[in-house]
């Protein structure tokens, strides 16, 4: 009798141990299989999200993107990059302005959705991700002027960004999110003041001016600090400040309808 | 199924200083396949074609076949240029080795024999119905020939060569790997076909099948012809040999020592005793009934 | 005795054979195909990219193609050399490729009758259009390049059907100066049919003019202001037609399209075969298919892309590569004619 029947027995029994002692879980399998097809699939992916550009819309382009993302669930540029061309595309521009911002809305929603789908993947470069899905929605109203409307329920475009930031802020508490949010806090206070909320505009411009001595160039901070403490007087209804400086500063110029 | 009667022409096969070389491009050292020889085959004969593996008997085959255009020389089947249409079709060749289009049963492939021929489709099927009762392949029913053993492949070749009812067969190898049942059946066969007109050329190494039914031999040997006639003139010597049947041992001894006496030998004094193929048949048939 | 053998010659064998041996692995394909399909969709919402989901139809289609080309070779013994019987079918069949070209056409045809359900019935289940519109794509006349320095790009439109729909995809160049999207005014026979209704400052960026049904001779493209030079370069530009087609009949056309891979492929293989085995046979026609269809050379990408966009092939611009490939066919089964009279004595 030859070896052969005891010693693949012995490697099967061998192989059910080691799975035993470390059970291979899904992801690690999926991880492994991704591993094997990327080499692969990627230049046939690649080459289709190519071709859906050259002849195919623009939702085409982003299925075939998402195709392509899935084999490198981390490259968050990626998944920002194409997300964002999706989402402000605009081929088809017939109908009234209500349906041009419904396509708008459904592109907007669509794109923000894989952006966040790709967030658990993302590892280290999730910062990345959700800085783009905070700036996102500001960037296809301005595309779009009829999608402002839509997103007004939801606080607007402004809102959403500073919940994204928030959220940055909340899982990378680094300086320079946090700077990045209190830089923000023109363009909030714009959009509530926009929906007609000063109340909360005012509160918001107080928490800025406190979170401003957080920055860590106190030279710039102390100037917008100063900026800020004046356009909260002048929405609270002082008249005597001076907004030379602030009308001067590119940073606040879309504050300048709502100071006049 | 209808034997066809051949109007007689005198040469079935005429080969003038025929030779075939391989290779001989470029590096590639040429080989003498068949020196120069001459071969002219009468109509209704039985040829037999011996010689060692490798002496040109299945090369000559091809060239007799058209599928090998020979190096220099004249050949002519039937009247016809080998590879001619005409040739094609009332010259059957079967070569040795497996069948092609295996994935088929035995009819199919006689079928797709039969429509090559051209064939009407009726007569092919009819003809292909009789083949394969005679040569016992019904039983193989819709069985894929490459599953078929050797002697079944055998004999549906020799169908598939009789299908299109040819003038002249080339066989090579007919009968190897039959089985003495087979090997007899597709001898009869042959000698049917003969004394119907049909003239053959069969390669072989089973000498004493050959001997039984050709009518003239031709031994090939490293491409060329090393002897040729009918058996008669191959065979014949000059002593004479006897054969006695029936007497008992005693008798048996003063006949062999008046052999002697008379400048004759004796080669063997044995007592009679069954063929082994008488045997093998009276087996063969006892276990059909039994089945 | 009656066989009732339908097939005896090496068309229909051929033919045949490849069915038997390529429905359930084409079945197969599709099924997984489908299901792959529904399991790893893109996120699109409620919209759908039937473009997108063309791999799901390349796969079986694939599939069928390999089995029919790969058995073919496999089943005719002129295919290859060395194969088994093969002195039998070289002294039958008298044709130049010895019913190489037979069996070609027989497992042509199987493949056609395996890809149809796949063309028709799983495009529209993976969500091909239900109908079938021309896309004409329009080559300009002159100079391809609009800008404000530059005449209008005008194309001469040879199809008198109506049409619905402009669609403007060009190549932009650097600006002339500071950066200024371009708008675009369309004029169909000297009538204008309004401006592009974006304007264009990035390349391959894709606007629609939709505009009521109507047919013309002569589009001009006129540059009315922007920095962005636009180069329509082919497939920039295409008019969309009013009339829509029957989808099945494009899945035939398309079935019909993709036999030609297959068809390029056999003939290198029936090339190779004088010289080689089996499996360097085998090996031609894999790498042929592979070359053809997963990598896009060749109609077969196009045409897939076609049908699942919806585009009517029979006025779309996949003949021009399948001339390329009927081409190199042909060119490979002449050689092979050829070859074999040399090779074969």
């Amino acid at each position: 009798m030859n070896g052969r029947p005891w010693s693949g027995a012995l490697a099967i029994g061998c192989l059910l141990v080691a799975t035993a002692l470390v059970p291979p879980n899904l992801r690690d399998v999926t991880e492994f299989a991704a591993w094997i097809a990327r080499p692969l699939m990627l230049p046939f992916a690649w080459h289709s999200l190519q071709e859906a550009n050259r002849g195919g819309d623009p939702l085409e382009a982003f299925a075939r993107a998402q195709n392509l993302l899935r084999l490198l669930p981390q490259w968050s540029d990626g998944h920002s990059a194409f997300a964002y061309r999706f989402a402000l595309s605009d081929d088809d521009r017939s109908g009234t302005d209500a349906e041009r911002g419904a396509r708008a809305r459904t592109r907007l929603d669509l794109a923000m959705a894989w952006m966040e789908s790709a967030r658990e993947r993302a590892g280290k470069h999730e910062l990345d991700l959700l800085q783009g899905l905070a700036f996102l929605p500001e960037v296809a109203v301005r595309r779009e002027p009829a999608l402002a409307a839509l997103l007004q329920p939801t606080g607007g475009a402004i809102k959403i960004t500073d919940a994204w930031l928030a959220e940055a802020e909340r899982l990378f508490p680094t300086a320079a999110v946090r700077e990045q949010r209190t830089f923000f806090a023109p363009k909030l206070a714009a959009g509530l003041l926009a929906a007609n909320d000063p109340a909360n505009a005012l509160e918001m411009l107080a928490a800025a001016i406190a979170r401003s001595h957080d920055v860590r160039d106190q030279a710039l901070a102390t100037r917008w600090r100063q900026r800020l403490v004046e356009v909260s007087r002048w929405l609270a209804g002082d008249r005597t400040i001076d907004l030379t400086a602030v009308t001067a500063d590119e940073r606040f110029a879309i504050l300048l309808p709502f100071l006049r | 199924m209808q034997v066809y009667h051949r109007a007689r022409m005198t040469t079935a096969i005429s080969v003038k200083q025929l030779a075939v070389t391989f290779g001989g491009r470029g590096n590639q050292a040429a080989v003498a396949a068949l020196l120069p020889l001459d071969l002219d085959v009468p109509t209704g004969r039985i040829v037999g074609l011996l010689g060692p593996n490798g002496s040109g008997k299945t090369t000559l085959l091809r060239v007799l076949a058209g599928l090998q255009r020979p190096t220099a020389g004249a050949v002519t089947v039937l009247g016809d240029e080998p590879d001619s249409a005409a040739a094609q079709r009332r010259v059957a060749f079967q070569p040795e080795g497996a069948l092609p289009l295996g994935v088929l049963s035995a009819p199919e492939f006689l079928a797709y024999i039969g429509a090559e021929l051209g064939l009407p489709n009726p007569e092919s099927d009819a003809r292909a119905a009789h083949w394969l009762d005679r040569l016992d392949l019904r039983h193989a029913g819709r069985r894929w020939v490459r599953t078929f053993s050797t002697g079944m492949q055998k004999r549906l070749a020799l169908a598939a060569a009789l299908l299109g009812d040819p003038e002249l067969l080339l066989l090579d190898e007919p009968t190897a790997g039959l089985d003495p049942f087979g090997s007899e059946v597709v001898t009869t066969i042959l000698r049917e076909r003969a004394a119907a007109g049909t003239t053959v050329l069969m390669a072989s190494h089973h000498l004493l099948e050959v001997e039984e039914i050709c009518d003239e031999v031709l031994v090939l040997q490293n491409g060329a012809v090393r002897a040729r006639g009918t058996l008669s003139e191959l065979l014949a010597t000059d002593s004479h040999a006897m054969v006695v049947r029936g007497l008992d041992a005693t008798a048996m001894a003063g006949l062999a020592d008046d052999a002697r006496a008379r400048g004759g030998e004796v080669v063997r004094i044995e007592r009679p005793r069954e063929h082994l193929f008488a045997l093998f048949r009276r087996l063969a048939a006892r276990g059909r009934e039994g089945s | 005795m009656k066989f009732g053998l339908s097939a005896r010659g090496p068309f229909g064998l051929t033919c045949r054979r490849c069915l038997h041996m390529g429905w359930l692995p084409t079945l197969l394909a599709a099924v997984l195909a489908f299901t792959l399909h529904l399991t790893i969709a893109p996120a699109l919402g409620e919209q759908h990219a039937p473009g997108a989901a063309s791999p799901w139809l390349v796969f079986p289609m694939v599939v069928a193609s390999l089995t029919c080309a790969v058995t073919a070779a496999v089943f005719w013994p002129t295919f290859a050399r060395g194969r088994p019987g093969q002195q039998w079918v070289e002294r039958l069949q008298r044709g130049p490729l010895r019913g190489s070209g037979g069996a070609m056409a027989g497992a042509l045809l199987a493949q056609w009758l395996l890809t149809v359900p796949l063309t028709t019935a799983l495009a529209l289940a993976l969500g091909a259009p239900s109908s079938a519109v021309t896309h004409l794509q329009l080559q300009p006349e002159g100079q391809p390049v609009l800008a404000a320095d530059r005449p209008p790009v005008s194309f001469t439109i040879r199809d008198p059907q109506p049409f619905t729909e402009l669609r403007l995809r060009p190549l932009a160049g650097l600006p002339t100066s500071s950066l200024v999207p371009t708008i675009v005014e369309v004029f169909a026979d000297g009538e204008s049919l309004g401006t592009m209704p974006a304007p264009f400052a990035e390349t391959r960026q894709l606007v629609r003019l939709p505009f009521s049904s109507r047919s013309m001779h002569r589009l001009e493209l006129v540059h009315k202001a922007g920095t962005v030079p636009l180069v329509f370069v082919p497939g920039a530009v295409t008019l969309r037609a009013a009339t829509a087609h029957w989808s099945l009949s494009n899945g035939l056309l398309a079935a019909l399209l993709a036999l030609l891979p297959s068809f390029v492929a056999m003939a290198l293989a029936s090339w190779c075969g004088l010289l080689a085995g089996l499996p360097t046979v085998i090996a031609v026609v894999a790498s042929g298919l592979f070359v053809q269809t997963i990598v896009g050379l060749g109609p077969f990408e196009p045409t897939m892309l076609a049908l699942m966009r919806g585009h009517w092939l029979a006025t779309s611009a996949v003949f021009q590569p399948c001339a390329a490939s009927l081409t190199v066919g042909s060119m490979a089964m002449i050689l092979a004619m050829l070859l074999r009279r040399r090779v074969r004595r």
